[in-house]
C-alpha cells in the first residue's frame, strides 16, 4: 500500500521547474525534491494546497494510491517509507 | 509568544557565554591539578582514596599513585569539558538535536563513568598500604566519586533522550 507523488508528471505538463515552484510556494527547492524523490514522510496540506494553487490542478492529481501489486508492476516515487 | 527564529537566537547567545564559561573552568582544574601537585594539602600528606598518608609512609609508589590520582583525575575533568565545549560550539551554530550533539553528550558521559575507575586502580594499587591503615577504613566509600557516576548516569540518559530527539527531526525534515 503506498501513495504515489505525480509531481514530475504535473511540472512537465506545466512546464515549470522544481526550483520555480519551490520559490512560488515559499519552501526551499531540497525540501520540495524531498516530495519529488519519494522521500517525504508526510506532506502538510498548506503545502498541498499551494502546489494546487500554482500548478492549477487537484490533489489527485499530484498524489494517486498504489497497491503492493500495482507497484511493483510500476515502480515509481512514493510517499512513506 | 517567542517564534522559533527567537529561541534559536536566545539558544545560540546561551550556548556563546556558556563556552566561555567552560573555558574558564578548564583554565582553572588545570591550575588546580598544578597547584595540588606543587603545594599539597594538607602540607606534607598525599591523599589516596580518602586514606592519608604523611612522613616515612610516603613511598615512592604512593607517591607515583598520588600524582596519577591528580593527574588522571584533571585529564577526566578536562575531557569532559572538553566534550561539553564542542557540544555547546554546535549549539552556538543552531545545530540542535543532531548526531554530533548527541555523540558529544555520550561521550562526555562515558568519560565521567571513568572516575570510578581510576578511584579503583589507585585503592588496588595502594591495596597493602591502605590495608595496614585499618584506623582509616571508615574513610575509604566516602571518597568513592558517587557524584561522577551519577553525573554520567544523567548525560548518558541524556543522550538517549537527545538521540530520540533527532530521530523526530530527522522524520519533521521529511515533512513537506
Amino acid at each position: 500500500m503506498a501513495i504515489v507523488v505525480n509531481l514530475d508528471v504535473m511540472l512537465a505538463r506545466r512546464k515549470l521547474q522544481l526550483s520555480t515552484v519551490a520559490e512560488r510556494i515559499g519552501i526551499t527547492p531540497q525540501n520540495l525534491s524531498v516530495l519529488n524523490a519519494g522521500r517525504a514522510r508526510a506532506i502538510r496540506f498548506s503545502t498541498l494546497e499551494k502546489l494546487c494553487q500554482v500548478l492549477e490542478c487537484q490533489p489527485g492529481d499530484l498524489l494517486a494510491f498504489e497497491s503492493e501489486a500495482q507497484s511493483r508492476r510500476e515502480p515509481k516515487a512514493r510517499l512513506g517509507g | 509568544m517567542a517564534t522559533t527564529a527567537n529561541r534559536s537566537k536566545a539558544i545560540e547567545r546561551a550556548s556563546r557565554a556558556l563556552i566561555v564559561f567552560f573555558i574558564f573552568m578548564s583554565v582553572i582544574s588545570v591550575l588546580g591539578m598544578l597547584n595540588r601537585i606543587t603545594v599539597p594539602f594538607p602540607p606534607g600528606t598525599r591523599t589516596l582514596a580518602g586514606v592519608v598518608f604523611q612522613g616515612a609512609a610516603i613511598t615512592g609508589k604512593i607517591q607515583i599513585l598520588w600524582l596519577m590520582q591528580v593527574v588522571l583525575g584533571a585529564a577526566l575533568s578536562l575531557k569532559v569539558l572538553y566534550h561539553l565545549i564542542r557540544l555547546l560550539v554546535l549549539y552556538s551554530k543552531g545545530k540542535v538535536f543532531t548526531a554530533q550533539n548527541v555523540a558529544q553528550i555520550r561521550r562526555a558521559g562515558l568519560t565521567y563513568a571513568c572516575a570510578p575507575a581510576v578511584w579503583l586502580i589507585v585503592l588496588i594499587g595502594a591495596w597493602s598500604e591502605i590495608a595496614a591503615a585499618q584506623d582509616q577504613w571508615v574513610n575509604i566509600m566516602p571518597s568513592f566519586p558517587g557524584g561522577a557516576l551519577i553525573g554520567s548516569c544523567i548525560l548518558l540518559f541524556a543522550s538517549r533522550i537527545m538521540n530520540e530527539g533527532r530521530e523526530l527531526r530527522d522524520e519533521q525534515d521529511l515533512v513537506v
